[in-house]
């Protein structure tokens, strides 16, 4: 990432990053467009509310920047347990359908190899969100810095905890390589910098929210010397906080006892619970910059735009910490 | 009133053979009681493993946490357990488990939390969330029952069907923000023991009560055991049935609540991949999947053992890509433990 492109675009995410926290929560870059190129979009479902998030941000992301989407196509997680195989088939009739550019999260890094392979046959771009390919080419990857959104996250904790002690950390599914990066970058921060801290580690399945709430309800148990949980995404945080409140181990953020509680996502209920100090702080997440980038690179993939062969084609956009008080980003590099 | 009286008679035969043989023999009421507590000795060994891998795992703040992850589950498992034994199945329970709650949240949150934005009265939502559970039983009860389609398949089509809606309804946002009437099975607790268990427990004991001395209780296992005997004997079956789909229905509906209310919120996968668990908590349990035998104990002995299972693998932060075959492993044993000890099951 230390090639000029990547600069160049760590710049535009900063400025970015800056109209965010000038509104809070919330916010969108404004660009502009011209023709219409026809984008395929090929999607999973692993996580729900961010999805959500992500479809409502590319609907206005789609006018704005002038291009037609077909789809999303969304593999089915309950339908036969193969959603890679599920996204060959809807790659290849996407492109059936005479689209000029892909938008695709691989439900799998290394299964989606065949689908990108047959796109590049057919001289189709590839744009990938969210998650980085482990074989075929693609334009771009547009992806967030996970392992920073543990480091600040539990760079956050350790730095505010009353007293030194133990950090919980809920994980999300450790197959996908975000959740895997996320529990690295705390567990790094956390043994480099802060030598009075633990971490204890929980694992999710499938980002279940019941039993992240339960994993959570066991460190509160467990725990002793709890000082706060990190939590990977942000679907159960109104779980966690039940939970505290029915063991008695509640207070508001600032409390004497108490247990602080981070996650992972910065979606508006996230504010709300910041705001009315039931929450510490979050990552942001920034489903808004995920549609916008992967819709702005297709484009670009269309018009023909290259970006010099050989470097890197991560787009990584810097995760943004927001903590009470005028939602301020503080960590390093926020 | 003849016809009554046949019913009461085969009803009688189908299920009093075991009592009589009761008075003349000690050793069958011991065989029997056997036969339903056959996990108790996996639920010891268990335990003991749990002490020895944490000394958290005995406190009672601990073993309530085991009680209330296996709340929502029992609920279910009562649900499919009563189904079972009129020998059919219903695999959308887990459907409705989601898609009630849902619905009913969808109904009572503000817009701001992906609701409707109608702001309904919150009691309101819960006549949708039972509501959504009576009919969704009844459709399946009358489509299975009455238009004999095969109850596996169909279920599972409607499964597919419930669990889509569920996904498409909000585009797979989350419902929160619920008020407290809403969350209160799952968030409230009664002398320091969570709603959810003290509900599960006396659906657990309603049902039990229900099959051993209600007459239509009685006649589920006649149903389960010989549905033409039962037939000619002059019990109305498809009504019985009929009722049990719908009873079942609703009962998972409650455990949808009783989850949403735990994490308050309602999530767009909520319930995906319950209906295993529901069908090993049941089958361990000693109901049989054929129908007409097994009881409400077992299958209670069955949800502790997984919901232990669960809490004891946490406790040891065994890793999360390892506890499905975990899990696996500890049903194939229970049921090889059932097979040894010569209980007859699925």
């Amino acid at each position: 990432m230390s090639t000029l492109f990547g600069r160049r675009v760590r710049a535009l995410s900063a400025v970015v990053g800056t109209a965010l926290l000038a509104v809070g929560c919330g916010g969108s870059p404004t660009p502009s467009g011209s023709t219409t190129p026809k984008i395929g979009v090929v999607l999973t479902y692993n996580l729900p509310g961010f999805w959500g998030n992500y479809f409502k941000y590319e609907d206005q992301y789609r006018t704005q920047l002038g291009v037609e989407i077909v789809g999303p196509k969304v593999a089915n997680v309950e339908a036969n347990g193969n959603e890679a195989a599920q996204q060959i088939l809807d790659v290849r009739s996407l492109i059936a359908q005479g689209v000029q550019a892909l938008i695709i999260n691989p439900a799998d890094s290394a299964a989606i190899g065949p689908a990108l392979d047959y796109a590049k046959r057919k001289g189709v771009p590839v744009v990938t969100v969210d998650v980085a390919r482990s074989q075929g080419s693609v334009y771009m990857i547009v992806r967030a810095d996970n392992t920073a959104y543990g480091t600040k996250s539990c760079d956050y904790i350790a730095s505010h905890a009353t007293s030194p002690g133990t950090i919980a950390m809920v994980e999300g599914d450790l197959t996908s390589l975000n959740a895997r990066d996320r529990a690295t970058g705390c567990q790094a921060v956390i043994s480099q910098k802060y030598p009075n801290f633990k971490v204890q580690a929980y694992q999710t399945k499938d980002w279940g929210t019941d039993p992240a709430v339960q994993n959570a309800t066991t460190a509160l148990t467990a725990i002793t010397d709890l000082r706060g949980i990190y939590v990977h995404w942000s679907v159960p945080e109104d779980g966690i906080i039940a939970a505290e409140k029915q063991k008695n181990k509640y207070s508001d953020v600032g409390g004497s006892n108490h247990i602080m509680l981070v996650g992972n996502d910065g979606s508006p209920h996230e504010c709300d619970l910041i705001r009315s100090k039931n929450l510490d702080a979050t990552i942001d997440q920034p489903a808004d910059k995920y549609a916008y980038y992967a819709i702005f690179y297709a484009k670009q993939a269309v018009a023909g735009t290259k970006y010099n062969d050989g470097q890197t084609t991560d787009h990584n956009i810097d995760p943004i910490l927001l903590v009470p008080r005028a939602g301020r980003g503080s960590g390093p590099g926020g | 009133m003849q016809q009554r009286a046949m019913a009461d008679k085969a009803i009688e035969q189908a299920t009093s053979v075991g009592w009589r043989m009761n008075r003349r023999d000690i050793r069958f009421v011991i065989l029997k009681w056997f036969r339903e507590l056959t996990l108790i000795p996996v639920i010891v060994v268990l335990m003991i493993a749990g002490a020895i891998v944490n000394p958290v795992f005995f406190t009672p703040s601990n073993l309530i946490n085991v009680a209330e992850g296996g709340a929502a589950l029992g609920m279910v498992v009562v649900a499919e357990s009563l189904i079972l034994l009129t020998g059919k199945f219903d695999i959308s329970l887990q459907g409705t488990f989601g898609l009630a709650p849902l619905l009913g949240a969808w109904l009572i949150a503000p817009k701001a939390s992906q609701g409707l934005g109608t702001e309904w009265n919150p009691w309101l939502g819960l006549l949708v969330v039972l509501g959504v559970g009576l009919a969704v039983g009844a459709f399946n009860g009358i489509l299975v029952v009455k238009a004999n389609f095969n109850a596996f398949i169909f279920t599972l089509a409607m499964s597919i069907l419930l669990t889509g809606l569920q996904l498409g309804w909000l585009g797979g946002q989350t419902v929160y923000n619920l008020p407290q009437a809403f969350i209160y099975l799952g968030s409230e607790s009664w002398v320091g023991i969570p709603v959810a268990v003290w509900i599960t427990v006396v659906a657990f004991a309603a049902a039990a009560l229900f099959l051993r001395y209600h007459r239509a209780g009685r006649a589920m296992y006649a149903i389960g055991g010989n549905l033409e005997a039962a037939r000619a004997a002059g019990i109305q079956v498809d009504r019985i049935r009929i009722g049990v789909f719908m009873v079942a229905s609703v009962l998972a509906a409650v455990g949808g609540l009783m989850q949403a209310g735990r994490v308050t919120a309602v999530t767009a996968g909520q319930g995906s991949n319950l209906i295993f668990g529901v069908f090993a908590a049941a089958v361990i349990g000693g109901i049989s999947l054929d129908g007409g035998r097994g009881r409400m104990v077992g299958a209670l002995t069955g949800v502790v053992l997984l919901s232990l299972v669960t809490n004891i693998l946490t406790l040891t932060n065994i890793s999360s890509t390892w506890i499905d075959a975990v899990d696996g492993a500890i049903i194939l044993i229970a049921l090889g433990l059932a097979k040894l000890i010569g209980t007859e099951r699925a």
